[in-house]
């Protein structure tokens, strides 16, 4: 008896599980393949991306869906692999996916970027600084939601120059596309690009000890840490890095700050660290802005955490698509890439614009600072992190479009986006 | 008693109505505070359970999350164990080959040959490896595999079915790669053992010495199928550590995927939520669950009924649940709770509210009561003091130990009752005083009611006396008058008679003598101031006779609508003789045109009006006299005003009094003239009219009489004209007259005249004598005086009217009497008689006409003179005329008798009349059943 219960609750829940894969859905359902990580090095990035998604999922269906169709959320965890995302998008666009998004690595970004490009679907990139994948790998199906390398060192590069001009940097740099395009746009925008007297190292990412390159960043006394790491990477770095006394005789600049890195990294040790976000929960209540303030509300409510960066992105990039396909009346690629194009819209914080040229979303940057502990933990969620120092809109910041062609033109490619070609209908 | 009884029951009412109302409000409260507690308890007991099965539900949907973290970790982990063997195979591999690299640089082996000896050694050793190996060259040429067959195939242009070059990308990026790490990479092939194409996973790692990809891989198909029990596993483990929680008692979690299969559930794992309907709303659970889970956080409950796990089959427990869904998963995780369970404890949560409510409104309520009953308390003795001070008991006070409000009454009451005490005892005094008063006055009263009993008693025997006085005045006035009159009469009668004979037979003796005639002429001037002083007499008297009879009332007033204009003008009439004889005197006479009529006695009104210019022509010698006559606010107002000497001040009211004459400077030299009556009968005359009189003067300069009389409008009356029967009887030549009177001097006289006359005369002396002889006798004409001894003339006259022998002879009343109407007689004289009158008198009876003098006679209005006087007179001399034309006649030189009728004589200006020379005036009476003959007056 018992036997036959337990093997019949193991082919059921056999059942449920495959059906839990594949699930049976209505053929009017617009599927959204969300290619995020929620293991590796950069899950503390996809679980938020996977929260606000989905609470953007339930809302627009509560609401009605987009063009009156169900809004099916397809995630997969990507585990920031390269191959696991290509097996992920695949089976995505497999699925029918109308939209890929998520995802925090550029390298699986680019991945994710490439096989879309090849399906003919848009692919929103939520959190992927690295300049190329609008640049030299740049297409018409590919948009970026969050600032790129270049915004975060046109905001975080005046106050270093301003607080810590002709001082000596270091960086540490996670070796791929985000690292490398990062600290080089860094490096020029704080006039370090002598590799000698502002050394760098490469650190491969899922690194966990980073004693040896922060001993030799000890050795070489910089007045400027300069982190471009990302997610746990990052964590475990600042770690060390405080444990090494690095704070009392340098600032350490870490580009990208989440929420997430920073309560992996813990109040204390992210204390004094300065770096630039594009959206931080405090931020509508800043700008008196309702319909952000709503979303943080319904988030803290739902998870009891406060949404961060990455989560404020799905969330931006789901209600997008929703916008586009609504203006466009279609859920055709083309349809919804031309409605995105030059689109100014208003979600959670100020004015956004999917520039056309690049379909970068033009927006606003916040320059932020760890926050002491205390000043964290007064906190009733204890998710203070981040004392937002200045903002500068992202007219002033983006990639200037002369610039955008030339490096366009450098890589090879034409200086516009190919037209859709090889578009699957 | 009566009064009390609401007063005594008023406390006792107040405090069982205050607790019954009290108990009311309480109970009330009560029921209110325990419904308020028992929706505030649910609502603390479902907000208490809403916050506990939300905590509840993060922290499933965390187990769930965390479960799918750790299948997506195992799936990693797997994967990084499949790279981890293709990573240590190509260390192998590699290490292999540096071996051989190793003999190569240390022993000098020949490079060619040792290359191609690894790779037969290394062709050979991969058959034995778990996974296949392979070794790449520079240009993509498989080098190295365990089917010999494929040495040398280039795998460069290999392309995955998405058109990737798959091993070229692959060379590239493990030439890139950091040394000693190998890349990965997927590509599509046939499962030799399933058949199926499936991806194999591939690792490449780049040996630098030789220029060389070493690679390695495997089929990834087996990954799922290794992951499935650990999957499993998790699954069981996440289910069994949800099916722990337990919500609210017996609720629990249940979890359901996206299609609606329960993943975690008490009893229906594995069920299809799609199939189960909520019994009381019956919808799908499914739909329930969906809707609620895309609702926001907070609001994401739904209520359903459902069987509960130990009662099978009864689905009527009410269940409310919480949904939500599992971000990673996607699948619906739920709180559930019975509504009984969370309100399991509902009753005493009410209880612990409503409990020590229900204390605090007992508490308050018993402490209400006392204070209220305490209250009462000083309000109870006061209304006892009020009872007893009501029945008038002001020794009581209030008690003024109390505190508040009612010490605060209580003190003023008491100051009150103090207050009634002083005021009562003031009271007592001021009764006794008055008291005392009372006495003292009714005995003053006593006496001076009894004073005053004695002087109205005087006063009465007074106005007695003074009635009497007056009655006797009256009589005394009548009777002296009568008694006056008569030897006036013979007085004035005799002068006439002996002035008469003797300028007739005793003057002519002496015509030829000096002194003789002399001595006769002055004889003749003393009896002519015997006869005018006798006349003036006799004016006074019938003066003093008028007044008396006005103010007895015994006047008969002859009201008709008057205008007072033609009295005016009569009167006018009347004294112009008068201002004819003075020519420095001029009369203006200016009367308002269109005067209403008003109700008044002609002839006193023309005897006013005549009176006043009587006195202003008699006041002033020289100058003007006027009367003016309009109307006045409501008045009709006269003016007689004259420049004569004026009135003082000190005598303008008093000239109104009787008997009263203005004293001018000298009265040796100027003796008043007239009877010093006019006025004052002018003034009951207006008086009576209800109009005033009064002077306005100045002393020398003039005065002015002026009287109002209030103008009231009275319809006219037609006055009846009374027809006119004049029988003209013959008259015998022969006549025998009888004349009655008890004094013999008048008798005499009588006789004598009548005898003048050639006449037969019989004489009689008294009223009884007069009967007889003039039945005895038959005469034409009775002479009868009135007051006789014995019979008196009326009494005669009656027999004689009564005697069919005498009933038809006429009878001529000669009386002292003031009033000879009624007396009978067919013609009255008012003694002293005047001769001539008396003559004419006899001859009008005797229907003689001896003088043959024409009669004029006066009519009113129409109205002539009435009665069987004119059978007396031959009627083709009679004439009959108005007033007007009667002087116009009179004034061209009429000469005869004059009849007048009574009313005329007040009303004619009777002096000038008498005035004129050769009138004889009769005066009829009133009726004319009776004829008097008039007074004659003969200048």
């Amino acid at each position: 008896m018992h036997r036959r219960r337990a093997v019949l609750a193991a082919i059921l829940a056999l059942c449920t599980l495959l059906a839990g894969s594949f699930p049976a859905r209505a053929a009017s359902d617009v599927l959204l393949g969300m290619n995020y990580p929620l293991t590796g090095p950069y899950s503390v990035e996809g679980l938020d991306q996977i929260r606000s998604a989905r609470l953007a999922v339930d809302q627009i269906n509560a609401t009605g869906g987009i063009l009156g169709r169900r809004v099916v959320l397809v995630p997969r965890d990507s585990g920031s692999d390269v191959l696991q995302t290509r097996l992920n998008v695949r089976e995505l666009l497999d699925m029918g996916c109308r939209m890929i998004f998520g995802g925090a690595s550029s390298d699986v970004a680019l991945e994710a970027s490439r096989l879309c490009r090849l399906a003919g679907v848009p692919f929103f990139a939520t959190l992927a600084y690295s300049s190329p994948l609008t640049e030299e790998f740049g297409h018409r199906f590919v948009f970026r939601e969050c600032n790129d390398a270049w915004m975060t060192a046109r905001v975080l590069g005046p106050w270093l120059n301003e607080h810590f001009p002709n001082k000596r940097f270091f960086y540490i740099t996670a070796d791929y596309t985000w690292g490398w395009s990062t600290e080089g746009a860094l490096r020029r925008n704080t006039g370090t690009e002598d590799v000698h007297t502002h050394p760098g190292l490469l650190t491969p990412l899922g690194s966990t000890d980073f004693v040896r390159e922060l001993e030799l960043a000890r050795d070489a006394q910089p007045d400027v840490l300069v982190l471009v790491l990302f997610g746990k990477d990052m964590a475990y770095a600042l770690e060390k890095a405080v444990e090494m006394g690095f704070p009392r005789f340098c600032q350490i600049v870490v580009p990208n700050l989440t929420l997430g890195m920073a309560e992996r990294a813990g109040a204390a040790n992210m204390q004094g660290v300065v770096g630039t976000t594009s959206w931080n929960w405090k931020v509508p209540a800043l700008l008196g802005q309702r319909r952000g303030q709503a979303f943080v509300d319904e988030f803290m409510h739902r998870y009891r955490r406060y949404p961060s960066s990455p989560g404020a992105s799905a969330y931006t990039i789901v209600y997008e698509f929703k916008a586009a396909a609504e203006a466009a009346g279609s859920l055709e690629a083309m349809d919804i890439i031309r409605a995105l194009e030059g689109r100014t819209f208003h979600l959670l914080k100020d004015d956004q614009t999917w520039r056309a040229l690049d379909h970068q979303d033009v927006q606003t940057v916040f320059l932020v600072r760890g926050n002491p502990p205390e000043k964290v933990l007064s906190d009733p969620l204890r998710l203070d992190y981040f004392e937002i120092l200045d903002s500068r809109p992202g007219s002033q910041t983006v990639l200037s479009e002369e610039a955008w062609k030339a490096a366009r033109i450098k890589a090879g490619q034409p200086p516009y986006l190919e037209p859709a070609e090889g578009a699957r209908p | 008693m009566k009064a009390q009884e609401p007063a005594a029951h008023l406390p006792h009412g107040t405090f069982w109505r205050f607790l019954l109302i009290s108990a009311v409000i309480a109970v009330a409260t009560a029921a209110v505070a325990m419904a308020v507690a028992w929706v505030i308890g649910r609502n603390i007991v479902h907000g208490i359970q809403e916050e506990g099965s939300l905590t509840v539900l993060r922290s499933a949907v965390d187990l769930v999350g965390r479960t799918r973290v750790a299948d997506e970790q195992t799936r990693t982990f797997y994967m990084e164990q499949r790279r981890e063997s293709l990573r240590s195979t190509n260390d192998y591999t590699v290490s292999v080959l540096s071996t051989y690299v190793r003999q190569v640089r240390e022993t000098g082996r020949n490079e060619t040959e040792a290359r191609a000896t690894a790779m037969a050694r290394l062709s050979e050793v991969t058959k034995s490896l778990p996974h296949q190996t392979f070794i790449l060259d520079g240009q993509g040429s498989l080098v190295a595999h365990p089917d010999q067959e494929r040495l040398g195939q280039s795998l460069l242009d290999f392309r995955d079915n998405e058109g990737q070059l798959v091993f070229q990308r692959l060379m590239d990026e493990a030439r890139r790669a950091r040394p000693g790490q190998s890349v990965f990479g997927l590509y599509p092939a046939i499962n030799p053992n399933t058949l199926v194409l499936e991806l194999k996973l591939v690792a490449a790692r780049h040996f630098d010495p030789w220029n060389l990809t070493v690679c390695a891989d495997m089929f990834m198909g087996d990954l799922e199928q290794d992951l499935i029990p650990r999957r499993l596993a998790n699954l069981a483990e996440l289910r069994a550590r949800v099916q722990e929680i337990m919500v609210s008692k017996s609720g629990y979690i249940l979890i359901m995927d996206e299609n609606g299969a329960f993943i975690s559930h008490p009893v229906l794992t594995g069920h299809s939520a799609g199939q189960l309907k909520d019994p009381a709303s019956g919808r799908s659970m499914e739909d329930l669950f969906h809707e609620a889970a895309e609702r926001p956080f907070g609001e994401n409950r739904f209520r359903y009924r459902w069987e509960r796990p130990d009662d099978r089959g009864d689905f009527s427990h009410e269940k409310i649940a919480w949904c939500v869904r599992e971000p990673t998963t996607g699948w619906y995780v739920a709180a559930t709770a019975y509504v009984e369970d969370v309100e399991a404890e509902l009753p005493r949560l009410a209880l612990s509210i409503f409990l020590p409510a229900l204390g605090a409104i007992l508490v308050l309520a018993g402490a209400l009561a006392l204070l209220f009953k305490n209250l009462l308390k000083p309000v109870r003795d006061l209304i006892s003091v009020c009872l007893a001070v009501s029945r008038g008991e002001l020794e009581v006070m209030a008690p003024e130990d109390v505190p508040g409000e009612m010490g605060f009454l209580s003190r003023h009451f008491n100051f009150m009752i103090r207050r009634l005490r002083g005021l009562r005892r003031k009271e007592e005094r001021r009764r006794l005083d008055l008291e005392a008063l009372n006495r003292e006055l009714e005995k003053v009263v006593d006496v001076r009611t009894r004073a005053l009993k004695r002087k109205a008693q005087n006063l009465e025997d007074v106005n007695r006396r003074l009635k009497e006085l007056d009655r006797m005045k009256s009589a005394f006035l009548s009777s002296v008058s009568h008694e006056l009159r008569t030897p006036l009469t013979s007085v004035l009668g005799f002068a006439k008679l002996i002035s008469r004979d003797f300028a007739n037979n005793f003057l002519p003796l002496a015509q030829d003598q000096d002194k003789l005639t002399q001595r006769g002429r002055r004889i003749l001037d003393n009896l002519e101031i015997i006869r005018s002083e006798g006349e003036r007499l006799t004016r006074l008297i019938n003066d003093v006779l008028d007044l008396n009879k006005i103010e007895s009332g015994r006047v008969d007033w002859h009201d008709a609508e008057t205008d007072l204009a033609l009295v005016v003008e009569r009167a006018v009439a009347a004294v112009r003789g008068q201002f004819a004889e003075n020519p420095a005197l001029k009369l203006a006479v200016d009367v308002e045109p269109g005067l209403p009529l008003l109700r008044l006695d002609f002839d006193r009104m023309v005897q006013v009006f005549l009176n006043l210019l009587h006195n202003a022509a008699k006041f002033t010698s020289a100058g003007r006299v006027g009367v003016r006559v309009f109307r006045k606010d409501g008045f009709l107002r006269a003016e007689v005003s004259d420049t004569g000497v004026g009135v003082p001040a000190a005598d303008r009211e008093r000239i109104f009094d009787k008997f009263h004459q203005v004293r001018l400077g000298d009265t040796l030299r100027e003796k008043p003239q007239g009877t010093g009556l006019g006025l004052a009968i002018c003034r009951q005359i207006v008086e009576r009219h209800g109009g005033r009189i009064w002077v306005e003067s100045e002393e020398g300069q003039g005065s002015t009489f002026v009287l109002e009389i209030p103008l009231k409008a009275a319809p006219l009356e037609a006055a009846p004209v009374p027809e006119i029967i004049a029988e003209p009887v013959p008259r015998a030549e022969k006549a025998l007259v009888l004349v009655a009177d008890d004094e013999a001097a008048v008798n005499s006289y009588l006789t004598q005249l009548l005898e003048a006359q050639d006449l037969e005369v019989v004489q009689a002396f008294d009223g009884e004598s007069a009967v007889k002889k003039a039945g005895a006798y038959q005469p034409d004409l009775v002479v009868m005086d009135i007051m006789m001894p014995g019979m008196d003339g009326r009494t005669a006259i009656a027999l004689l009217r009564r005697d069919p022998r005498t009933a038809n002879i006429p009878v001529m009343v000669v009386s002292a009497l003031p009033d000879l109407a009624g007396m009978g007689g067919d013609a009255a004289l008012q003694k002293p008689v005047d001769e001539t009158a008396f003559i004419e008198a006899v001859n009008c009876l005797l229907n003689r006409g001896g003088s043959g003098k024409p009669v004029l006679a006066l009519r009113r209005n129409g109205e002539t003179v009435p009665g069987p006087f004119f059978a007396l007179c031959p009627a083709e001399s009679i004439v009959h005329c108005d007033e007007s034309e009667l002087w116009q006649r009179i004034d061209a030189g009429f000469e005869g008798t004059v009849l007048l009728p009574d009313w005329a004589v007040d009303r004619l200006d009777m002096r000038r009349l008498s005035s004129a020379k050769g009138i004889h005036l009769l005066i009829l009476p009133e009726r004319a059943q009776a004829e008097h003959p008039a007074e004659d007056k003969k200048t």
